[in-house]
């Protein structure tokens, strides 16, 4: 089943894995954006 | 914002805005000023998209990008997900939604697919991004 959702913060789980996913997904369309985005994200979600 | 259905390759300039865009968001998500929705089938996500109100302005709120996972293009989400953005800027009292885009042959698509969703082209500025790559402006007045 298909839905949309705010993705508010990243404390809940739920969120940190959206979070994860959507960079799963630039991982694979957009290569170089993500050289060093991705590598920053778990620092950034700690923090 | 580019939904990009070729994957064609960005430019560094793009790259950059990208990144700062991002990185924005997940240093600070709430205050960052940027916006998230996210598109999931059984809980998995299939798509997002990213949009703030713009500095300065009076309930104008920029459409900043919109991605959706190749596998599940084609299938509406895309469309779902500008509609709710829509939805979450009329219920934050906003007036106007604003796309920029590029006017290079692998954007084709892209203006087509706001065309289809009621944007209207309202300036076009030559020579923009690159020589030969103008930028357009679309606009939609949501009600």
């Amino acid at each position: 089943m298909f839905r949309i959702r705010r993705v508010y913060d990243d404390i809940t789980p739920a969120n940190q894995e959206a979070i994860a996913e959507i960079q799963d997904i630039l991982r694979a369309q957009f290569p170089r954006l993500l050289k060093r985005t991705v590598a920053k994200l778990p620092d950034q979600l700690i923090g | 914002m580019k939904i990009l259905q070729d994957t064609p390759e960005f430019k560094p300039s793009e790259v950059a805005v990208a990144e700062e865009v991002i990185d924005s968001y997940l240093k600070d998500p709430v205050n960052s000023g940027y916006y998230t929705l996210v598109g999931e089938v059984d809980l998995s996500v299939v798509g997002y998209i990213c949009y703030g109100p713009t500095p300065l302005t009076e309930g104008t709120w920029d459409m900043y990008w919109a991605v959706v996972a190749q596998e599940r293009r084609g299938q509406g989400i895309g469309s779902a997900l500008m509609r709710g953005a829509e939805e979450e800027i009329r219920k934050a009292m906003g007036r106007l939604a604003i796309i920029e885009t590029s006017s290079t042959p692998a954007y084709e698509k892209t203006l087509r697919f706001h065309l289809g969703l009621g944007y209207e082209i309202i300036a076009h500025i030559p020579d923009f991004y690159s020589p030969g790559d103008d930028k357009i402006i679309l606009q939609k007045r949501l009600k």
